[in-house]
């Protein structure tokens, strides 16, 4: 009986252990052994599939790459124009943003292999401060926001016509919520609610050897702080202009002047793909065969996005589709007159793509938009084609991605050198 | 009737089954017919036991998540041991209502399981519209299954 109940509590134990991220990785990825039983059988299955699969997709529509560059350059030029008149001259690099972390409100950018960032370089997105870099290493930085708790930057709350600029410290406000406390203010009296926050000259107080962001960035809106107004305080914080969970690239104002050209980040690898290897067969989704892939790599097809490895374990690799419902997703619409981020659902899996649906943004997209990356993900490059909006109702949108024969070589994608932990300094 | 049997009969069903799923997309759902059937014919101290390996097989051969799987088995097959008491297990009509609403809890664990935690989603309306078919046409075969299951004298 003790035999009985133990056996039963280590397999629970086993299949609880295996939900978590601590457990080894074989126990992880126990599931994708059992590819390997149905390896044999691909050949087969590939000439099978060849016989019966329709004619060939028609080819992609042309000038689709010519159109995804355009979009970036005005994606960038929109990015760098602040840093245009604030520094000019400067050496920069556009980076993107890799994941926010909501919980110390800090960005993990990546410039790119070659490119040297360092602590206290200027983070810039269009005419806004964003913050400065904590720590860097191999083009990959962690970068503090006014937001961040801890974190001290200097700011100025432009005063009314004639009168001077009120000089404070922002410090940001531990909890979820993006908003920094206003701190010694010079005058309290000349604070006031709905102006803008800037980067202030500091010259006069802080040495040259201190790095600190340009002036004349918009840092964002000065709010009164109700909690402790509530109080009987008379306390201001700021809270940001622009959504940083849509920030997709920021600008780095750098110390060193970036090699030109810039190195390629991203290695790419041919790949095979398992015919007979979807994840189940109520699952949507497809395995890879290949070892040493990486768990966040991007998976390739005809040069569009279609999935990220969601695991990797013996020689295979689980992809988790472009389209597999659930997602919350950056992408860059390059619409016909402008480029904008939006953050969409994946609603529904199609054969020719998948529904979205829309969760914030400039718009909501318009059939002929063009959906591509952010670079959001460790290995996700930017710029990667999606698909094309096919038709939208109301909040909901449907995107057409490129099609592509069964036997179309598959790539993944990763980012060379990706430090293990990037958070850590 | 031995474990041994029983993992060796549902290795071969539920590698079947995966490989008619690969083939077609379309494959019955076995794996909570065999909990059915550990819980309706098993000896109770081994239906825990029996059914955590079931929930292993099922994931293993079926590439599932382990810990939706192995819970969800081991629910349906104790929910199935809980009423045999009161039910006549050896009557085909009662083999086919307690299957069918084994594989109703069955549905309804994973859709639960995929909207709290959607990694052990089963891929929305599609998949599950899938999966529906798989398990409720499994109800059809199951009486089947049983009987030859316990002709060989397979289960703990």
């Amino acid at each position: 009986m003790k035999t009985r109940l133990r056996a039963s509590l280590v397999i629970v134990g086993l299949a609880l252990l295996s939900a978590t991220p601590a457990a080894p990785r074989f126990v992880r990825h126990i599931d994708l052994l059992a590819v390997h039983l149905f390896r044999p059988l691909d050949a087969g299955l590939v000439a099978l599939r060849a016989r019966m699969s329709a004619p060939p997709p028609a080819p992609p529509p042309s000038g689709l790459d010519e159109r995804v560059a355009r979009g970036l350059a005005a994606r960038d030029a929109v990015l760098r124009s602040g840093a245009e008149v604030v520094a000019p001259g400067r050496p920069q690099a556009v980076a993107r943003v890799v994941v926010l972390d909501l919980h110390q409100r800090l960005l993990l950018i990546d410039a790119g292999t070659g490119v040297e960032l360092s602590p206290g370089d200027p983070v810039l997105a269009g005419q806004y401060g964003v913050g400065r870099v904590r720590h860097a290493k191999d083009g990959v930085a962690v970068v503090e926001t006014p937001f961040t708790p801890e974190a001290r930057f200097a700011g100025a709350c432009a005063g009314e016509e004639g009168k001077p600029a009120v000089r404070l410290v922002l410090t940001g406000l531990a909890g979820r919520e993006w908003a920094a406390a206003v701190a010694n203010p010079e005058r309290l009296s000349g604070l006031e609610a709905g102006r803008d926050a800037v980067t202030p000259e500091t010259g006069d107080l802080v040495p040259a050897s201190i790095p600190t962001l340009p002036a004349g960035l918009r840092l964002g809106g000065i709010e009164r702080d109700l909690k402790l107004a509530r109080a009987g305080r008379e306390a201001f914080c700021l809270r940001p202009r622009i959504d940083l969970a849509e920030l997709d690239a920021v600008v780095v104002l750098l110390s060193h002047a970036p090699p030109s050209p810039a190195p390629s980040s991203f290695f790419v690898d041919q790949v095979a793909r398992l015919s007979c290897g979807l994840a189940s067969h109520w699952r949507d989704g497809a395995n890879l065969t290949g070892f040493g892939l990486p768990e966040g790599g991007v998976v390739e097809v005809s040069g569009s996005f279609a999935g990220t490895i969601e695991a990797a374990f013996a020689g295979i690799a689980r992809v988790r589709g472009a389209f597999d419902p659930g997602q919350d997703l950056l992408f860059l619409v390059m619409a016909e007159d402008s480029v904008f981020p939006l953050r969409a659902r994946t609603a529904a899996v199609a054969e020719d793509g998948g529904d979205m649906t829309f969760l914030s943004g400039e718009r909501v997209p318009r059939p002929g938009d063009l959906l591509v990356t952010t670079g959001r993900g460790p290995h996700v490059p930017r710029g990667l084609k999606v698909g094309t909006v096919l038709w939208s109702e109301g909040e909901t949108f449907h995107v057409q991605r490129q099609a592509a024969p069964p036997e179309t070589a598959v790539h993944v994608v990763w980012r060379r050198g990706m430090p293990d932990d990037p958070w850590k300094d | 009737m031995a474990l041994l049997p029983f993992i060796a009969a549902a290795i071969f069903l539920l590698f079947l089954q995966a490989l008619l799923g690969r083939m077609t997309r379309v494959a019955p759902e076995l794996g909570p017919i065999l909990a059915v059937y550990l819980g309706l014919f098993a000896r109770r101290e081994w239906i825990s036991a029996a059914a955590g390996i079931l929930g292993l097989l099922r994931a293993g051969l079926g590439l599932e998540p382990l810990v939706s799987t192995v819970l969800i088995l081991l629910c349906v097959a104790q929910a199935v041991a809980a009423v045999r008491g009161a039910v006549f297990a050896e009557r085909f009509v009662t083999q086919w209502v307690v299957s069918f609403a084994a594989g109703a809890l069955y549905l309804g664990l994973h859709a639960a399981a995929g909207f709290i935690l959607p990694d052990l989603g089963i891929g929305g309306m599609g998949g599950l519209f899938r999966m529906t078919v798989a398990t409720l046409s499994a109800t059809l075969v199951a009486p089947g299954i049983y009987g030859l299951l316990r002709l060989l004298r397979v289960g703990p």
